[in-house]
C-alpha cells in the first residue's frame, strides 16, 4: 500500500490534492470555458501522449536517480488528471498566446501543484535538481521543465499532424 | 362536448369512493368496539367516520363534489405525514391490543410499529388509487390535450376575472378550451412555463391566507388579482414584483388569446374576416391568388432513425439568408441540403385562424421570451423562416451603420461598400430578385390615414425627415392584413413563395429541403467540420455529412448551434442586439377599421436621426389584444372599440448588451435587459407618435404601460418620461434579433471573418442577422438577404 499511496498517506490526503486541482481548474476556466471543437482531437492526442508518457517517464527518471519516487496513485493523479486533463485544458485556452507567456503560466501552475503534493503527500522530495542542491531547487527545476509543455506539445503535434488529419498545430 | 355525460373514468372513481366509504365506516366501528382503549380513539373514530361520509357524498356526483375527493386525498396525506413524524420522533415500542367488546379480554396484541407501518402502506395505497382515479376522471371530463384539470380550472377562473365587461361572447370555459387547443398545437421547450404560471396563480392567494384562486368567489378573485398582481406589484421587492408581473402577464395573454381568437367575439369588436369584407370577391377577381406548385419537402417519415446522409453543402435555416445562399450556390453548380427546424406549411394551408397560425409558423409558438420573461422575441420557424410571417418591409442598410461596422476602432467588419451598394451590388440584386417595391396602393392599413394627417399637420413630412410608404417584397397586395400569420394568397414574395420553389423548378435535384429537423450539434475534427447531428420533432435522429456547412438559423438559433457545438468559445452569442419595439394606440371617434389593409404601411424617420423609427402597424384581434393597453374592463372596453383604433410601433436599435446562452430553463437562454438610453429613446419616440396621432384627430392615446393610462392631450404625453423608468413598466418586444456572431477582421471581436468563415474552421460559415456587429435600426430583412448574397462570393 505504501508504494501506492506513499508513506503515511491516506485517501483523505489525496482528496485534498484533488481539491487543489479543482480550484486551479476553476481558475483556468476563467480564460476558456470549453475546449473549442477544432481542438478536441488535438486535446485527446495531447492527453494520452502526456499522461502515458509522463507516467512512465516519472518512474524511469526515478530509476536513473534524477527524480524522487512518486507513489503510484500520486503518479497517476499527477500525470492523468493534472498534466493530461488540466494542463491540456489550459493549453487549449492559451496556445494562441505568446510562448513566453505560456511558459510562465505552465511553470507557475506546475509549481503550485508540486508544492501542494509536497505539502499533503510528502512527495517531490529530493535534495538536488541535477547539479543544484536543495529540495526547493528540485521543485522549481521540475516546474520550469513543465513550463516547456507548450514547446514540447508544439513539436509533438507537428510530427503527429504528418500522420493524422485534423490535428491543430499552433503557428506563431 | 357533452358536459353531462358520466365517463368510464368517473364511474370508476365513484365505485372506489363507495368502497372507501364502506371501509371507513367499518373502520369506525372497529375503533369503537375492538380498539376501545387505544389513546385518541375518539379522534380516530371521528376521522374515519368523516372520511366515510365525505366519500359517500363525493361518490354521488364526483364532478359536482370534486372538492370532497380532494379533501379525502389531503386527509390521507396529512395522516401519512403524522405517522411519519411518529415513526421518526415518537415512541413506537408499545403494543396495540384488540379487545373482545363484550368481555374486555385481549383477543390479539400487535406491536405498535407494525400497526404504524401497516397504516403507512394502507394510506399510501389509498392515496395512490384516489389520485390516479381522480386525475383520470378529471381528464375524461374536460378532454384536455395539454393542461391538467387543475390548471384548466385555474385558467377558467382567471378568464372569468380578466375578461370583464358587458356582453361577453365566449364563456370562460370555452376560453380555457381554446387555450388548451393552442398549447397542444406546437412543440416548445418553454411551454411548461404556462403550467407553472397557472399553478402559481392558483396557490398564490395562500400566501395571503386566502383559499386557492379557484375557490375564491368571482368578485373576491377579481379584487385579489387587482390588489396583488396589478396595484400592489409596485410596492414589493423588485425580483418578486417582476415574478408577479410575469405571472399576470402570461395569464392575461392566455385569456385574451382564448377569447379573441373565437369568431363569436368578432362582431362585438367590429372585426370582419377578410373573406367577409366588402369587395373581396372583386379584389380576388382582379388580383387572383397566386397558385404555386408545392415544394418538395422531406420529413422524418422519409428517414430511418440514425440514418447517415451525405451532402455537398448543408445550410441550417431556410429563412432570408439560408434560401438566398441555397439559390446562389445551386446556380454555381453546388448541391444543397436545407435544414429547417420548423414544419412545412404550404400557403394553401394558411388561414385567418391566428392562434393556429402562430403555433404552426412561429418559433416556440410565438412564446420565445428573454430570461426575465419581460421581452418577447418573435421569429418564424417554418420552411421559409421569418420571411413567411414578417411584414416584408425592406430598407437598405443605412450607410452610417455600415461605416460604423467597418470602423477599425469599432467592429472592423471589412465589408465592401461597393460589393453591397454598387451597381452590381448585393442590395440592388436582391431588390430585383425579391421584387421589392413601394407599396403605394389602395389597400394600405387604414390607420395610416390619420397618422399621415398628423404628420402633415405637424410638418414632419418636410425634408430632411423621411416620411413615406414602406417598400416591401409584396406584389399586388390584397390588403387582407394577415402578413404576420402567413399570406395564403401568394402576394408576399417570401422564400416559401418564390426563391425555394423557383430553385426546385429550375434544378429539380439540387435542393433537398428537410423540415421539422433541428440541427443539434456540429461535429468535426480539427479545422474541418464534418457532421451535423440532427433531431426531428418526434425524436428521430439523423446525421448529415457535408463538404461545406453554413449556419443561417437566425440570431438566436445560430448562436445556440455554435454554442452547443463548442464553436467560437467565449465570443459566440455575445453582443446580441435588437430593434426593440413598443406599440402605442390611438383612439378615434370615427370608425377606422385599421385591420383592413397592409399591416405596416408608412414610416417616419426624423433627420438628424433621433435613434428610432416609427411605423404604422395594426393586427388581427388576437395579436392586437395581446398588445392592447388596459386590464380587466379597461382592456375589454378598448377591444370593443377595436375598429376605432390606430396603432404605431416605435423601433429603437438597441445597444449590444444581450447574450444568447445554451443554458437556462429551456436550453436557450436570451439574456437581455434594455439599457437606460434605449428606453429613453423609446419613450421619446412614443411621445412623438402620440403627438402625431393627436394632430391627426385622436381623442385618446394609450401607451402599453403595465399600469393603464389614457392620455387626453399632448401635454399629458410627457408624463410617460416619469411613468416608465424600468423595462417592466412597459411592454417590450422585437421581431428583429441581431448579432451574436459578429463579423470582424479581428478574431477577438468577432466570430466570423469578413468572408463569413468562422475563425478557426475551413468549411464552416455563418451568415444571417447574427453576424451583424450592431443593430441596423430598420427592418433588417433586406440586409440579411444582401449579406447572404454577398457571402456567396466567398463560400467554397
Amino acid at each position: 500500500m505504501e508504494k501506492i499511496l506513499g508513506t503515511g498517506n491516506s485517501f483523505t490526503d489525496y482528496l485534498f490534492v484533488l481539491l487543489v486541482y479543482a480550484a486551479l481548474f476553476i481558475v483556468m476556466r476563467y480564460a476558456n470555458k470549453r475546449v473549442e471543437l477544432n481542438f478536441r482531437k488535438t486535446f485527446w492526442i495531447l492527453f494520452w501522449g502526456w499522461s502515458v508518457g509522463v507516467f512512465i517517464g516519472n518512474y524511469l527518471f526515478y530509476l536513473i536517480g534524477i527524480m524522487s519516487f512518486l507513489p503510484w496513485l500520486n503518479n497517476f493523479f499527477h500525470t492523468f488528471i493534472w498534466i493530461g486533463l488540466c494542463l491540456t485544458f489550459l493549453y487549449a485556452g492559451c496556445y494562441k498566446n505568446p510562448l513566453w507567456e505560456q511558459f510562465l503560466l505552465f511553470a507557475i501552475f506546475s509549481f503550485t501543484v508540486k508544492a501542494t503534493e509536497r505539502y499533503f503527500l510528502g512527495t517531490w522530495e529530493l535534495p538536488y535538481f541535477f547539479f543544484i542542491d536543495g529540495n526547493t531547487a528540485y521543485i522549481i527545476g521540475w516546474s520550469l521543465m513543465d513550463g516547456l509543455y507548450p514547446f514540447i506539445s508544439m513539436a509533438g503535434l507537428k510530427i503527429v499532424s504528418k500522420f493524422s488529419q485534423g490535428v491543430l498545430v499552433p503557428v506563431y | 362536448m357533452n358536459t353531462l355525460r358520466v365517463t368510464k373514468q368517473q364511474k370508476r372513481l365513484e365505485v372506489l369512493l363507495n368502497i372507501l366509504a364502506a371501509v371507513f365506516m367499518l373502520a369506525a366501528l372497529a375503533y369503537l368496539f375492538l380498539f376501545i382503549n387505544v389513546p385518541f380513539i375518539t379522534n380516530s373514530a371521528v376521522k374515519v367516520t368523516v372520511l366515510s361520509i365525505l366519500c359517500f357524498i363525493a361518490a354521488g356526483n364526483v364532478r359536482r363534489f370534486q372538492l370532497l375527493t380532494q379533501i379525502v386525498i389531503a386527509g390521507h396525506i396529512i395522516s401519512e405525514l403524522a405517522v411519519a413524524v411518529v415513526l421518526i420522533m415518537g415512541y413506537t415500542g408499545g403494543t396495540v391490543d384488540m379487545l373482545n367488546p363484550f368481555t374486555g379480554e385481549i383477543i390479539m396484541s400487535n406491536p405498535l410499529l407494525t400497526i404504524l407501518w401497516g397504516s403507512v402502506i394502507l394510506d399510501g395505497v389509498i392515496i395512490a388509487l384516489l389520485i390516479w382515479f381522480y386525475l383520470s376522471a378529471e381528464k375524461s371530463i374536460y378532454q384536455l390535450s395539454y393542461l391538467s384539470p387543475a390548471q384548466f380550472r385555474t385558467l377558467v377562473a382567471l378568464s372569468e376575472a380578466l375578461i370583464e365587461g358587458k356582453e361577453e361572447k365566449v364563456t370562460p370555459r370555452d376560453i380555457a378550451m381554446n387555450v388548451d387547443k393552442y398549447l397542444s398545437g406546437f412543440k416548445a421547450k418553454s411551454k411548461w412555463i404556462f403550467k407553472i404560471v397557472l399553478i402559481g396563480m392558483q396557490i398564490y392567494p395562500l400566501l395571503s391566507f386566502k383559499p386557492p384562486l379557484t375557490y375564491l368567489s368571482s368578485l373576491k378573485r377579481r379584487k385579489f388579482l387587482e390588489d396583488r398582481f396589478y396595484k400592489d406589484v409596485f410596492i414589493v421587492p423588485e425580483f418578486w414584483g417582476n415574478l408577479v408581473k410575469v405571472m399576470i402577464r402570461v395569464s392575461k395573454q392566455m385569456a385574451y388569446l382564448g377569447y379573441y381568437n373565437d369568431e363569436r367575439t368578432f362582431e362585438s369588436i367590429g372585426y370582419k374576416r377578410f373573406s367577409e369584407r366588402e369587395n373581396v370577391p372583386e379584389r380576388l377577381k382582379n388580383l387572383p391568388a397566386v397558385e404555386r406548385k408545392p415544394l418538395k419537402v422531406h420529413t422524418s417519415s422519409d428517414f430511418n432513425n440514425v440514418e447517415n446522409i451525405n451532402g455537398d453543402v448543408v445550410i441550417i435555416g431556410s429563412g432570408a439568408a439560408g434560401s438566398i445562399i441555397a439559390h446562389n450556390l445551386i446556380e454555381k453548380g453546388r448541391e444543397v441540403i436545407l435544414l429547417e427546424r420548423g414544419e412545412y406549411t404550404d400557403p394553401s394551408q394558411m388561414n385567418d385562424d391566428e392562434v393556429k397560425m402562430l403555433s404552426r409558423l412561429y418559433s416556440d409558438g410565438a412564446l420565445q421570451l428573454s430570461r426575465d420573461f419581460q421581452f418577447q422575441i418573435l421569429q418564424g420557424s417554418c420552411v421559409g423562416g421569418t420571411t413567411v410571417i414578417n411584414n416584408a418591409v425592406c430598407f437598405d442598410l443605412p450607410e452610417d451603420v455600415l461605416d460604423r461596422w467597418n470602423d477599425p476602432q469599432l467592429y472592423d467588419a471589412g465589408l465592401s461598400k461597393e460589393g453591397l451598394f454598387g451597381e452590381a451590388g448585393s442590395f440592388k440584386k436582391m431588390r430585383g430578385l425579391m421584387g421589392v417595391r413601394s407599396q403605394d396602393h389602395n389597400f394600405l392599413n387604414r390607420g395610416s390615414v390619420p397618422f399621415k394627417r398628423g404628420i402633415e399637420n405637424l410638418n414632419l413630412n418636410l425634408s430632411p425627415n423621411k416620411f413615406d410608404v414602406v417598400e416591401a417584397n409584396i406584389l399586388d397586395c390584397l390588403g387582407c392584413g394577415y402578413c404576420n400569420i402567413g399570406c395564403r394568397y401568394g402576394k408576399k414574395l417570401s422564400m416559401l413563395d418564390t426563391v425555394l420553389p423557383n430553385i426546385q423548378r429550375k434544378h429539380p435535384d439540387a435542393l433537398k429541403i428537410i423540415a421539422g429537423c433541428e440541427a443539434h450539434k456540429i461535429k468535426g475534427s480539427g479545422r474541418k467540420v464534418k457532421k451535423i447531428e440532427c433531431v426531428f420533432r418526434n425524436g428521430k435522429k439523423i446525421n448529415i455529412t457535408a463538404n461545406t456547412v453554413i449556419v443561417s438559423a437566425g440570431a438566436v438559433s445560430s448562436s445556440l448551434i455554435l454554442l452547443r457545438s463548442g464553436i467560437g468559445n467565449g465570443r459566440t452569442g455575445k453582443n446580441l442586439c435588437f430593434n426593440m419595439g413598443s406599440p402605442i394606440t390611438a383612439v378615434f371617434k370615427e370608425k377606422i377599421n385599421s385591420y383592413e389593409g397592409l399591416q405596416i404601411s408608412h414610416y417616419i424617420q426624423l433627420k438628424p436621426n433621433r435613434g428610432y423609427i416609427i411605423e404604422t402597424w395594426f393586427n388581427p384581434p388576437v395579436a392586437q389584444a395581446l398588445t392592447m393597453p388596459g386590464w380587466f374592463d379597461d382592456h375589454f372596453k378598448n377591444m370593443r372599440r377595436y375598429d376605432h383604433l390606430s396603432c404605431a410601433g416605435i423601433l429603437v436599435p438597441t445597444q449590444t448588451n444581450g447574450e444568447v446562452k445554451a443554458a437556462g430553463l429551456f436550453g436557450r437562454d436570451v439574456k437581455y435587459i434594455p439599457a437606460k438610453d434605449d428606453l429613453e429613446k423609446l419613450i421619446e419616440g412614443l411621445i412623438l407618435a402620440g403627438k402625431i396621432f393627436f394632430a391627426g384627430g385622436a381623442e385618446l392615446i394609450l401607451p402599453h404601460t403595465f399600469k393603464y393610462y389614457e392620455f387626453k392631450n399632448e401635454n399629458e404625453l410627457e408624463q410617460l418620461k416619469d411613468l416608465v423608468k424600468k423595462p417592466g413598466d412597459i411592454t417590450l418586444g422585437t421581431g428583429h434579433p441581431q448579432g451574436g456572431n459578429a463579423i470582424s477582421k479581428n478574431k477577438s471581436k468577432g466570430v466570423v471573418n469578413p468572408e463569413f468563415k468562422v475563425f478557426g474552421y475551413d468549411n464552416l460559415y455563418v451568415c444571417d442577422a447574427s453576424v451583424f456587429p450592431s443593430s441596423v435600426g430598420v427592418n433588417p430583412q433586406l440586409t440579411v438577404m444582401a449579406l447572404a448574397d454577398y457571402s456567396c462570393e466567398f463560400i467554397n
